[in-house]
């Protein structure tokens, strides 16, 4: 089945925006439900067929439908599926509900909706560097539309229903992947993320199992959904994420001051093996990636951009090796397709 | 929110307890937390915070402990009675928030900055009915505490107001 944006790069990879050399990307996502079905715990199939027919009715007549490409989990294989996932347009909440599940992606890939996940509706914007006012001003566009046709479960009091009330009120869950290997590496970084956490933010490594960090990629995000508006619950992140790119770009500056020909030997390594290596293991790759990465944004690399580093973070994962292999790989084949796909971003430049 | 305790640190430790068959909650900073003897409640920096998706079920689990007499209600919609809701972790259907609205009220409170929405709204009427609600709580307090101080002239005028929004209320149905 043909995947979209499989040959396009999706828009917020780009690495562009404003503070590109910190934060990879800002994203803000609405859950809704419909009102008259149940909940995801209590709903039956039936209901969330009609969901689903309804929903993209309403994109029909509203013209939005053409734009976009609509997907049924249950016509992709699992590696397409993990797909959609490494490019954050799916969650694995969604695909664990393949049957019913479906995602509308547009173009850019700017803007998505899951249907059938753990709400009726999670709409979505994701774009490149620090831009939580484009966020927001998609993701509220597609939900004007939809509210505008069909109702969404909403209580006086409690504002918009959510199966669970870690969402409820405003439904909004906005968030930014920021790359701190400054703070990491001067060791700050356990005191930042506790003074994250006591501020109504949580943070979580994208890279990684469980609680691992991998690449020194993190996701912040808001923690609290209720009693405060959209706004500010976003200046609220965008205020903290502002702080963080200062410590961070200080404590780059700090590490290149005193201990530059650590950090230049670091970054020259990384460097040396993702341009030569014969095999490299997923883990592997997203220490050396971050690693040119700040490189790269201190511009001591010059071969490569930042932008390229971030589609290389994207392409070397395990289902977009398969995806452009057409098939399932072993981890050995893995290994070794990672390998060359990094080492084309070398031959091409 | 600040400690209960010192009232003056910054709470970071939440914890209920079930004491005589009632759930009683606790906010406390580190501080005060460690005096009483919560050597567990020690803020670990590789732990993750208190609330995260994660540990929501968990949470919902103990917040929505209820030893009393609405244990058995069932939403009329979807059917859910609170054991369910503990079970998946889940509410069943935007019916359960009204019929559960009490115990939804308290978990908000302790695990949100609050149980009151601020943000988008979408149906204008539902607002206006239901702050007329809330209004006619609040003048019926003042009404009977000012017949307890014996200020009958300000009784008899609250009395009035209530009468008419409750007069706009009917109407509105």
């Amino acid at each position: 089945m043909a995947l979209p944006i499989k040959d396009n790069v999706p828009g917020w990879l780009e690495g562009s925006g404003e503070h590109a050399d910190v934060i990879l990307s800002s994203r803000i996502r609405l859950a809704r439900n419909l009102k008259g079905y149940p909940f995801s715990s209590k709903i039956r199939s039936e209901d969330e067929q009609q969901i689903r027919e309804e929903v993209l009715k309403v994109l029909e007549r509203e013209k939005i439908l053409p734009s976009m490409t609509q997907i049924d989990l249950k016509r992709l294989t699992p590696y397409e599926c993990n797909y959609l996932l490494e490019e954050h347009l799916i969650s694995k909440d969604l695909l664990s509900r393949r049957k019913a599940a479906a995602v509308v992606i547009d173009r850019s890939g700017q803007i998505s909706m899951m249907i059938n996940e753990e709400d009726h509706l999670r709409i979505q914007s994701i774009f490149s560097g620090f831009n939580l006012e484009s966020c927001w001003r998609e993701t509220e566009k597609l939900e004007n539309i939809i509210g505008g046709n069909l109702e969404y479960e909403f209580h006086p009091k409690f504002g918009y229903l959510t199966a669970c009330p870690t969402n409820t009120g405003t439904g909004l869950r906005a968030s930014v992947l920021i790359h701190l290997p400054g703070l990491v590496l001067t060791k700050e970084i356990q005191k930042v993320l506790r003074g994250i956490s006591q501020i109504g933010l949580t943070f979580r490594g994208i890279y990684g199992e469980g609680s691992e960090v991998l690449g020194n990629f993190f996701q912040i995000s808001n923690q609290i959904t209720i009693g405060k508006s959209e706004n500010e619950l976003i200046e609220h992140l965008a205020r903290i994420t502002d702080q963080l790119i200062e410590h961070e770009k200080n404590a780059r500056a700090i590490l290149f001051k005193d201990a530059g020909h650590y950090i230049q030997d670091k970054v020259w390594r990384a460097y040396g093996i993702l341009e030569h290596a014969r095999t490299i293991t997923s883990e592997e790759v997203m220490n050396l990636l971050s690693a040119v990465r700040l490189g790269a944004s201190m511009k001591l690399i010059k071969r490569l951009s930042v932008s390229n580093i971030n589609r290389m973070l994207i392409y070397s994962q395990d289902a977009h090796l398969e995806v452009a292999a057409g098939k399932s790989l072993n981890s050995t084949e893995k290994d070794i397709n990672r390998a060359m796909v990094i080492r084309s971003f070398f031959e091409n430049n | 929110m600040k400690c209960e305790n010192c009232k003056k640190n910054d709470a970071t430790i939440h914890f209920t307890q079930v004491k005589d068959g009632k759930v009683v909650s606790y906010n406390l900073c580190q501080e005060c937390a460690e005096k009483f003897g919560m050597k567990a409640a020690k803020f670990d920096s590789k732990q993750q915070p208190a609330f995260t998706p994660d540990a929501k079920s968990e949470v919902l689990s103990e917040l929505l402990q209820s030893k009393g007499p609405d244990d058995n209600d069932k939403c009329p919609a979807c059917h859910s009675t609170l054991d369910d809701i503990k079970t998946n972790g889940r509410l069943g259907c935007g019916q359960c928030y009204f019929t559960f609205e009490n115990q939804i009220d308290v978990l908000l409170r302790r695990i949100q900055a609050s149980s009151f929405h601020v943000g988008r709204r979408t149906s204008k009427l539902d607002d206006r009915v239901y702050n007329d609600q809330v209004t006619i709580r609040k003048l019926k307090k003042k009404l009977s505490d000012a017949v307890k101080k014996e200020d009958y002239e300000k009784a008899a005028r609250l009395r009035d107001e209530i009468i008419s929004i409750e007069k706009r209320l009917e109407v509105s149905k």
